[in-house]
């Protein structure tokens, strides 16, 4: 938690805890964890098992890559998230990298993180940079 | 009451006065216990820890008091190994020292773990790429070495010492002694070492990253040189200290002077190493991030002042007084100047810990403090508290220095 500049790890402080009547409303394939563990977004990985197993049945080693969406991309009513594979030049999250409108938070750390944002804005997009003077300043 | 298991020759307080002692750092203790039963039972809600502040008063303790323990090691190194045979006369002194330090550690990082019932699964399923798997088996291993080392110590107690198979283990345990110092040296450095990595590779946080050689950050080397430049000094502080509280002198002057000198040298050694590591993360590592080396010393109150403070007034200092006044200054003096290299130690911990957490990352961050809450204070008394008490219950009972015997009585006991 410590290493992460991002602040992208959560601890469980607490036991979860939910209205009674709502157990019906978990995510059978997900456990809530329990009080004293971290933990962090995995792009929904209980749904790549599910889209691995689904390709499995088929007899399939890759996956259909639209059998695997995180629920976040799945739920977004305005589609302002897209997912996909970078090294896949034909996917629409190659097409939008490829426009120059992308940055990453904190690129010049050299962290490599796998969120990339879009903006229309150049000063947006050079905040993912900036310098620790500059927010000093802000901060007063 | 208690005479017949005070060592032969050792005047001791009486127990009445002994026991108003122990009283109040008792009740520390029991206060402690109290706060650690909570935070064990009903989970780091309790402290003021959060997301953005996992690092806080423990893992300062934790770091601090690993690193004043580093005595232990180093005095067994310099009087086994190195043969400075007159560092004899705080050896038992220093491995109790050492003892309390890493089974303090060991306690509180057992509460600051989260889920204390799955700490063994740091050895079951050790991650083999984080610098915290090699300090957690190394502080064990060593905590283990250190138990072994207290062993003969405690069985020269007199009423121990009647029974025969005990006088044949502690002989027998001696003969094994130089095999556990440099054991006991071995995993020191590592785990010394990768206490300061642990910080260097935060790739993530530039006021902490650090590069080096090989995958060891600078930071791994600072950190060794660091505790074996200020644990000699612990033990002089502490050796002044208990001489003072119990009136008597348990030391030469000369043992003093030596351990003054010893941790002088080390000291500047690591000031000089250290001013280096730090001018070449402003000019080179930092700039190569694209930022500013000295926009880290912006945020108040953490200015170039605490750069300075921990430096110069914490680290050249006492140095100098303890390297070029080691002959010449009273013994006072040199006690004065290693009281200074355990606060530059502490700051030391505290600025890796609590300044590389406060400061902002991303750009829309804000610059945080954080006070801990009652019961992490409580914790961190448990320790001090257990400290005392167990180091008085040794003092008193255990012949912890040789030298004491036939020693001059400085004042009324």
């Amino acid at each position: 938690m410590a290493a992460c500049p991002y602040h992208a790890r959560y601890f469980n402080w607490w036991d979860p805890e939910w209205p009674k009547g709502m157990e019906g409303a978990l995510n059978p394939d997900v456990a809530p964890r329990m009080r004293g563990v971290v933990e962090k977004c995995n792009f929904c990985f209980h749904r790549l098992q599910a889209a691995r197993e689904k390709a499995a049945v088929r007899g399939a080693r890759d996956i259909d890559l639209s059998d695997y969406v995180p629920a976040c991309v799945e739920a977004c009513p305005a589609k302002a998230i897209t997912f996909g594979d970078l090294l896949d030049e034909s996917s629409n999250v190659f097409r939008l990298f490829e426009d120059g409108k992308t940055f990453r938070l904190l690129e010049n750390l050299g962290t490599a993180p796998k969120v990339y944002y879009r903006s229309e804005r150049e000063w947006v997009r050079r905040l993912g940079e900036e310098d620790f003077a500059g927010k000093a300043e802000r901060n007063g | 009451m208690d005479r017949h298991l005070v060592a032969r020759g050792a005047q001791r307080a009486p127990f009445r006065r002994f026991a108003l002692w122990i009283a109040p750092w008792a009740v520390m203790l029991v206060l402690g216990a109290y706060a650690i039963y909570l935070c064990l039972s009903k989970g780091l809600n309790q402290t003021n820890m959060d997301n953005r502040f996992a690092f806080g008063l423990w893992i300062f303790l934790d770091l601090s008091i690993i690193a004043l323990g580093a005595g232990a090691f180093f005095t067994g190194f310099l009087v086994y190994i190195m043969k400075r045979h007159e560092l004899r006369a705080v050896l038992s002194s220093a491995v109790v020292l050492g003892f309390i330090c890493y089974s303090g550690a060991i306690l509180i990082l057992m509460v600051d773990v989260g889920q204390p019932l799955r700490a063994w699964f740091t050895f079951w399923h050790p991650n083999v790429h984080s610098m915290l798997t090699e300090v957690t088996f190394c502080i064990t291993c060593y905590l283990t070495v250190l138990a072994i080392e207290y062993a003969p110590i405690l069985m020269k107690n007199r009423k121990l010492k009647d029974i025969p198979a005990f006088l044949v283990f502690e002989f027998e345990l001696h003969k094994v002694m130089p095999i556990l110092a440099g054991v006991g040296t071995f995993l020191s450095f590592f785990h010394q070492g990768s206490l300061g990595g642990l910080y260097g590779v935060l790739q993530g946080r530039p006021f902490a990253f650090r590069e080096g050689i090989g995958i060891w950050p600078t930071t791994f080397f600072l950190f060794i040189v660091s505790a074996v430049a200020a644990g000699p000094s612990f033990i002089l502080l502490t050796t002044w200290l208990v001489s003072k509280i119990s009136g008597k002198r348990l030391v030469t002057d000369n043992v003093s002077r030596l351990l003054a000198r010893i941790s002088g040298i080390l000291l500047i050694v690591y000031v000089l190493l250290k001013s280096v590591d730090t001018l070449g993360w402003l000019n080179k590592t930092v700039p190569e991030f694209g930022l500013s080396g000295m926009s880290f010393f912006l945020w108040a109150p953490f200015n170039v002042w605490i750069l300075f403070l921990e430096v110069v007034v914490f680290g050249l200092v006492p140095a100098l007084l303890l390297l070029a006044g080691n002959k010449q200054l009273r013994v006072g003096w040199l006690v004065f100047s290693s009281f200074l290299v355990c606060c530059g130690i502490l700051l030391n911990r505290f600025v890796m810990t609590i300044q590389t957490l406060s400061l902002p990352t991303l750009p829309f961050d804000k610059f945080m403090l954080y006070s801990p809450s009652w019961q992490e204070v409580a914790a961190f008394l448990f320790v001090v508290a257990y400290g005392v008490i167990v180091y008085s219950l040794s003092f008193r009972y255990l012949r912890l220095f040789p030298q004491e015997a036939g020693a001059i009585r400085l004042q009324g006991d």
